[in-house]
């Protein structure tokens, strides 16, 4: 069983929330070489990458990789990153889950991938296939949020954001025409969107 | 807008997308400022997903990483070019299209690594988005989507060139060649790159066509003659777009203002006209 080590007070999950670090200033001193914030960054932040990288790449040894991976290339782009513009979080977020999906991508490229056992278990990973999913009061209001999707939207955009699936995978793994698919993945995420600007 | 390709904009924000799909609609990105500002929210709401999924990865990770980022040299830093933070909504372009102009002329007049992902689409996005977006998905928003010229939607942009899009591609290639014209009052460019097979078109500052009227792309094929590569999108004024066709075997290329649907041969002279030779 793996313990959760204590993260701030970052409750809020919305990708600006002030999180107990202080995530811009720490990408900032980390964007003039400063190895020791960097660390804290990655001290502040580990959990949550590691934790979405799993959630798409499932082999722990990869996810280790890809996690280190994106760790890196947060080292060497956020030289770039201007904190007035927005959301460390959120910028980190989209680094892993890019790297995640590519690696997902071309591991699959060389073997074919058990997608009967992918749909199978789309229900049950929700709530257990993670040794230790914390949960956390402020976290109620994206869980309303995702509720909020219909059952259609939902189960296509995890498919595409957690599955690490092409829209067109996504199509063939419901059985519904493409346009579909991807039409719920963006209705889904539009809904998403629009539900948590108007819950916070 | 084609629907069906702005259709695609959720997928591509949760990178649900072969790489076929993703540099064309990256291509279609440059020319529509709508996808690209819902790109970055959706981007910004796909984030919130895993929000209740944490998991510390092994302590031996940290020490790695470490010793990684230690011998690990940082990109250079933007320069805060042409993109004045007050540009943004206040000024929209003439015709009320948005003007995703500053910073287009970079992607090709940077050497590789310097500056392609400018702020100047970001300012412009936030600020068009700030009436509606809470706080926090308007600065997720401008954090997701870094755009210059409509060439890099990427956080990142200097990995593997698997993950370039084509365009950039072209842009870098090691034999590309680049032409430019005058045109209204700035510039236009050529790029082409013989073994890319493809060439690109770049413009910051395009003027408006006619009413009725749109700038079509031509290659000098020889043997055939002038063979159409393409309308310009008239979206904005600034214009990246990949030229259809193969330009390794066109001898030049040019642009004319045809009928809005686009002519099967040139019917008036060349605004512009590029020489391979």
């Amino acid at each position: 069983m793996v313990h959760m080590a204590a993260v701030g007070d970052e409750g809020d999950p919305s990708p600006t929330a002030a999180v107990g670090p202080d995530l811009a200033g720490l990408l900032g001193r980390s964007a003039r070489g400063d190895e020791a914030a960097f660390a804290e960054l990655y001290d502040a932040t580990a959990a949550r990458v590691h934790g979405l990288v799993v959630r798409v790449v499932r082999d722990r040894a990869q996810s280790e990789e890809v996690t280190q991976e994106a760790f890196l290339d947060i080292w060497r782009h956020c030289t770039r990153f201007d904190s007035s513009k927005g959301s460390p979080l959120a910028w980190m977020l989209t680094i892993a889950h890019r790297k995640a999906v590519d690696r997902v991508r071309s591991a699959e490229a060389s073997k074919a991938r058990e997608v009967t056992y992918e749909v199978t278990t789309a229900e049950r990973e929700h709530d257990s296939t993670l040794e230790k999913v914390e949960v956390r009061l402020d976290q109620e209001r994206v869980r309303r949020a995702l509720a909020s999707l219909t059952d259609t939207q939902r189960g296509a955009v995890e498919l595409a954001y957690l599955g690490g699936h092409t829209h067109t995978e996504v199509a063939a793994l419901l059985g519904i025409p493409l346009g579909t698919a991807k039409t719920r993945i963006r209705d889904g995420l539009i809904r998403l969107r629009d539900t948590l600007e108007v819950t916070a | 807008m084609n629907p069906d390709t702005h259709a695609l904009a959720g997928a591509y924000a949760v990178n649900a997308v072969t790489e076929e799909e993703r540099r064309s609609f990256e291509l279609h990105l440059g020319q529509c400022a709508d996808c690209r500002a819902e790109v970055a929210e959706l981007r910004a709401a796909a984030a919130t997903i895993a929000a209740d999924v944490e998991l510390p990865p092994p302590p031996a990770l940290r020490a790695s990483v470490l010793s990684a980022v230690a011998q690990t040299r940082q990109l250079s830093p933007l320069e805060e070019t042409e993109a004045p933070a007050a540009a943004p909504a206040a000024t929209p372009a003439p015709d009320g299209a948005p003007s995703p102009a500053e910073g287009s002329p970079a992607p090709v007049d940077a050497p590789v690594g310097a500056p392609l992902d400018g702020s100047a689409g970001v300012d412009e996005l936030a600020a068009r988005r700030r009436n509606r977006l809470r706080p926090w998905l308007a600065a997720a928003v401008a954090a997701a989507v870094l755009t210059v010229g409509g060439l890099v939607w990427q956080p990142w942009r200097d990995d593997a060139p698997p993950q370039l899009t084509a365009t950039e591609q072209v842009l870098q290639a090691d034999d590309a060649q680049r032409l430019e014209l005058p045109m209204g009052t700035s510039e236009v460019v050529l790029v082409r790159s013989p073994s890319h097979k493809q060439a690109v078109f770049v413009a910051d500052a395009m003027p408006s066509p006619p009413s009725g009227k749109a700038y079509q792309l031509w290659f000098d094929v020889p043997g055939q003659g002038m063979v159409s590569a393409g309308m310009i999108p008239t979206t904005g004024s600034a214009v990246t777009v990949m030229l259809e066709g193969d330009a390794s075997t066109a001898t030049g290329a040019g642009i004319t203002l045809e009928p809005e649907s686009g002519s099967e041969h040139p019917t008036s002279a060349p605004v512009a006209l590029f020489s391979f030779a």
